[in-house]
């Protein structure tokens, strides 16, 4: 027997078969009630930011996959004290934020191999350039890098990095000025 | 206006490119840009940096991603599942802690009970004839066995709904 649920997310998709044309918010509330067809949408639709959200923040692809993983698991466990009636973005980068956190605090740090220079990889850390950026803002203190990932990587508003992370606006803007300095100064003696 | 020195303008710098200083403060950093060299390389780096952070990429999601998630989710359990038996559970505990009322309850039941394990030991030794089981202390007997059993089961299905999958690994095995 198809469901209504099913058989209106199959309609929203339209003769592509691939293009979401549910709002997430409503991808959400039908996930919540266990429509796993919906939640894989939902999956589909925001796996690219959140991996880059995780790979930004852990600055490791295989790691990256890991917080990807369990962000989405955590995702799914809690979608039915999701309240529809708020915007669905804060709330799922708030949790997706809390997963990042905690997967840092119970990681074993592990010594960092120096970048191999006959090794053309993808990481974008070891682009010439941009690695010292990418590498500075890995060392980062944690309360300046998520805002300025958060804004300058996820596109964010203040606002909305404000309720993601439960701070006023203005104790965002203090934090992203802060972390900038610091970058700022980093760059400067490395260069230096 | 204010001279302000190295030390108390580079503070001022990241709320200056982003235009945040009162116009006394910023007109006080714009003086000291002016005649410092070394702080307007600063400057210039404080300018640079949002849009270089801008321009940070990251790797493609790899391709088993959306798989490992899905087979990753169908093993979670969602916890309203462990809710369901506790309200059989609140409800057999009532019933126990009705039959038992209290103090007295218990002190009967221990000397009823004392008294029954003795009848059992002398039937045991042959002495005694077995005395038949008041239908309501089988009644709590069945109710104690229930209870056990379902909580025995909540367990489960909480150990099953926190021992959620995690990493990649979880997801492709």
């Amino acid at each position: 027997m198809v469901s209504l649920r099913a058989a209106a997310l199959r309609a929203a998709r339209g003769d592509g078969g691939g293009a979401v044309r549910l709002p997430p918010i409503e991808l959400a509330r039908l996930a919540g009630g266990g429509d796993r067809e919906a939640f894989e949408e939902l999956v589909r639709g925001y796996q690219r930011r959140v991996y880059g959200f995780a790979y930004q923040y852990v600055r490791d692809a295989g790691e990256a996959q890991d917080v990807t993983q369990e962000i989405f698991v955590h995702l799914y466990r809690n979608l039915r004290r999701y309240d529809a009636a708020r915007p669905f973005e804060p709330w799922f980068w708030r949790l997706a934020t809390n997963v990042c956190l905690n997967y840092v605090r119970r990681r074993v740090p592990e010594p960092r191999e120096l970048p191999d220079s006959g090794d053309a990889g993808g990481d974008p850390a070891d682009l010439p350039g941009e690695s010292a950026l990418a590498r500075a803002l890995g060392e980062l203190d944690r309360a300046y890098r998520l805002p300025l990932i958060l804004h300058y990587h996820l596109d964010m508003s203040l606002q909305q990095v404000a309720q993601t992370m439960g701070l006023s606006v203005a104790a965002v803007k203090s934090r992203m000025h802060r972390g900038r300095a610091v970058l700022r100064r980093t760059l400067s003696e490395e260069a230096g | 206006m204010t001279q302000l020195t190295c030390g108390q303008a580079r503070p001022l710098l990241e709320p200056y490119v982003d235009g945040s200083l009162d116009g006394e403060t910023a007109a006080a950093v714009r003086s000291h840009l002016a005649g410092c060299a070394d702080c307007r390389n600063q400057h210039l780096e404080a300018v640079s940096i949002p849009a270089r952070l801008r321009a940070l990429t990251a790797p493609e999601p790899p391709s088993d991603l959306l798989p490992s998630v899905m087979a990753a989710v169908a093993r979670v359990r969602r916890p309203r599942f462990a809710w369901g038996p506790l309200i059989l559970e609140i409800g057999l505990c009532a019933l126990i802690a009705w039959y038992l009322s209290g103090l007295a309850g218990l002190s009967a039941l221990f000397s009823y009970t004392s008294g029954e394990l003795s009848d059992v030991v002398g039937w045991g030794l042959g002495t005694t004839q077995l005395p038949a089981a008041p239908s309501l202390d089988l009644l709590l007997v069945l109710a104690c066995l229930a209870l056990v059993t379902v909580t025995g089961y909540h367990l489960a299905l909480i150990i099953g709904a926190t021992s959620e999958p995690s990493g990649r690994r979880a997801g492709q095995g």
